[in-house]
């Protein structure tokens, strides 16, 4: 038997996304509100210091019910669908874009502008920041602009990671504390980081933020109805209509079909499945699927990969002060002038490869006792860094997702296909900006005395986004500057998918300010009022 | 349970794993110190379980589960040192001084490839075993830096800025 549930807003999907916006709009407008989560519950608070331990001692996932058996996705995708979504097992880590990323065509001739800039994000960001608990510290205005201070103070530097911002000044780089969604003090009554230092896959203590703390307190206080477990196949329009009248589900504990009516849809399912959402959703009204009219749901996946060295320093570091926690700089993320693009974030980090606990020797003789340990002090003198630069990736528009032909959900629909194409603006540049960012590595160590031990560079693209970009001409984009869909005036795509392209730092922060400029445009849509949609 | 029916349970003799402790543990943490690795370290075989999900990076859908630990194996490697220890020695493994045991220790494990400590559960020696288990505790790395670190340990943050205290 179908059952019918109504609200004034169904949301779909209970990552961070999904919870800025619900936050946001719990706060601003009484909507009733529905969450809609294919995946289970995750444990309780209290059981994550027991799920912490047997990850230390056995390396078990803390989380095993974080996805859903059948739902494996050809590509690059990680596999997390619960409550809270992939932010439960986040690391944390929240810097924002730079305001480049977001006119990389107008200055530089290549990739495509997105239709907002950092200014007009920048409030959205530090509504982000707030919500989320940031602790971070500006940097020099000029590589890290911002209105407002942070709301939490900086993690502060380990020893290691004051010894190596010096050896950045000295190579004229200046880094700073990396802004984290941690708790340098007490906040949003979590307790402050104590450095347990597993906070990917796991903070026991609740001092990072992670989506569930949202959902439990809007669901304290009845604020929205959260439904796990429930599988959203298809979204359909009013017959005739472009307006979308239903999100059409199903309940996996019994097995029948549930139908979500609301006066306006969030999509809010990352950027693998909001783009499978919509392309799912097709009928004799949008043969090709919903809110893709000009063809372009699915394109111009994108994300940034990295380029890596390990560095051998003459200084003495003590490793596990705090792993977890980074210095980084934006400098090579505002370059100003090119005469060939390259950009990119760079952070620092204590390691221990090449430094770790042997049983052999370099004459492969077996060491036991006293003699194992003292190879492994003589081999613990100086330090080693680990060094990671984010470059953009700017995408091809048949870096895409699709309906995968050969392999189906659980339920009978076609999984998706991810394949990941570079622009050929995008592949004529890597071997320039990976040589480039290679070269920045040596020539740090040359300036510390020490030497590069490893490098190299990763073929993943990290925080991947796009698929259902924004823009300002129907033709190419699928969305507008708030997420709104151009073809469907009551649906909104939030986060990841609507990002033009994958900047070159951590997404998730830019992800959650844009999910909260949507929400904002939606509690307008909500009270009757019509925004200014850019 | 106690540490001797955890031993007993898995089948192992707890006397030999201390002896083994002995052997290839660093003398440093002193022969009690010894002694509760070793405890530490059936308490950890104990409470192992097969068939469980490891945690799974970002961006793969790709799962992996826990093996069987070879424990099976692992009884009969210690039941070999102490058959080695009679024959080679005129003495039982428990009789055996350190220096006898490391000797046995060494020839056996000649055969085994690989420098690295990784994961105790693959360890194909359960000297390996032991040793990668301890030296991944965060009381090894105190050890081998001499000053505390007390790595994933909870400690304020503000502490993190000083120069860890020297142990030596």
């Amino acid at each position: 038997m179908r059952r019918v549930i109504e609200s004034d807003v169904c949301i779909v999907g209970s990552g961070i996304t999904a919870a800025m916006v619900a936050q946001k709009l719990a706060e601003q407008t009484d909507a009733t509100i529905t969450v809609v989560e294919a995946g289970d519950e995750t444990p309780d608070r209290q059981e994550r210091q027991t799920l912490r331990q047997r990850f230390l001692a056995y390396g078990e996932s803390p989380w095993p019910n974080d996805h859903i058996e059948g739902m494996e996705v050809e590509g690059m995708q990680s596999r997390s669908m619960c409550v809270g979504g992939l932010a439960m097992h986040w690391g944390g880590v929240t810097p924002r874009f730079s305001p480049e990323d977001f006119h990389v065509n107008s200055l530089y001739g290549i990739g495509d502008d997105w239709p907002i800039d950092y200014d007009e994000l920048d409030r959205y960001y530090q509504d982000a920041e707030e919500r989320l608990g940031v602790a971070g510290e500006q940097g020099p205005p000029e590589y890290d602009p911002r209105v407002e201070p942070y709301p939490l103070p900086p993690l502060p530097l380990s020893y290691n990671l004051n010894r190596l911002q010096q050896w950045g000044a000295d190579a004229d780089i200046p880094f700073w504390s990396q802004p984290s969604a941690k708790n340098s003090v007490a906040y949003a009554d979590r307790p402050a980081c104590c450095r347990n230092d597993t906070c990917f896959p796991i903070c026991p203590i609740g001092a990072k933020y992670s989506p569930d703390f949202t959902w439990d307190a809007l669901r304290q206080r009845g604020r929205i109805d959260l439904r796990p477990r429930t599988v959203v196949r298809r979204l359909a329009n009013f017959v005739g209509e472009d307006r979308i009248e239903r999100a059409v589900a199903l309940d996996r504990d019994t097995g029948t079909e549930v139908e979500f009516r609301a006066r306006v849809f969030v999509v809010a399912t990352g950027y693998v499945w909001s783009s499978h959402l919509l392309l799912m959703s097709w009928n004799g009204r949008f043969p090709d699927g919903l809110a893709n009219k000009s063809g372009t749901v699915g394109k111009y996946v994108s994300g940034h990969r990295s380029v890596f060295a390990y560095v051998k320093m003459p200084m003495q570091l003590y490793p596990g002060l705090n792993t977890s926690h980074s210095l980084l700089s934006k400098k090579f993320q505002r370059p100003g002038q090119l005469e060939r693009y390259v950009r990119h974030d760079l952070r620092i980090w204590e390691s221990t490869v090449g430094q770790e606990p042997r049983l052999r020797n370099d004459d492969g003789t077996v060491m036991l006792g006293d003699e194992l340990l003292k190879d492994w002090r003589g081999r613990t003198r100086g330090g080693v860094v680990r060094l990671r630069g984010y470059y953009d990736v700017l995408p091809a528009r048949n870096s895409e997702i699709t309906l995968d032909t050969n392999r189906d959900t659980p339920w009978g629909d076609p999984l998706p296909a991810i394949a990941f194409r570079d622009s050929d603006a995008s592949r004529d540049l890597r071997y320039h900006t990976e040589g480039s960012i290679t070269n920045l590595f040596r020539h740090m160590a040359r300036v510390g005395n020490g030497d590069v031990v490893r490098s190299g560079a990763s073929d993943f693209q990290d925080h991947p986004a796009g698929g259902c970009r924004m823009g300002t001409d129907p033709e190419t984009s699928v969305v507008d500057s708030w997420g709104r869909a151009h073809d469907h005036e009551n649906l909104f795509v939030v986060g990841a998918p609507t990002c033009v392209t994958g900047g070159c730092a951590n997404g998730t922060l830019t992800f959650c300010a844009l999910s909260l400029r949507s929400a904002e445009q939606i509690g307008r849509d909500l009270a009757g009022a019509s925004g200014d949609a850019a | 349970m106690s540490l001797v029916g955890c031993a007993r349970q898995q089948g192992f003799d707890r006397s030999h794993v201390v002896c083994l402790g002995e052997a290839v543990l660093p003398d440093e943490i002193g022969a009690e110190g010894g002694a509760r690795i070793s405890d530490e370290f059936i308490t950890w075989i104990t409470n192992y379980s097969s068939g469980a999900e490891l945690n799974h990076a970002y961006g793969s859908s790709n799962l992996s589960f826990t093996g069987n630990l070879p424990t099976a194996r692992w009884m009969d490697q210690l039941q070999q040192l102490d058959v080695m220890a009679k024959d080679r020695f005129s003495r039982s493994l428990i009789e055996s001084s350190n220096d006898e045991r490391r000797e046995l220790l060494r020839d056996i494990l000649a055969e085994f490839p690989g420098a690295r400590l990784e994961d105790p559960a693959r360890a194909e020696h359960v000297a390996i075993g032991l040793l990668a288990f301890f030296y991944r505790t965060s009381e090894a790395t105190d050890l081998a830096y001499r000053a505390s670190i007390k790595k994933r340990q909870c400690r304020p943050l503000d502490d993190s800025a000083g120069q860890p205290v020297s142990l030596s």
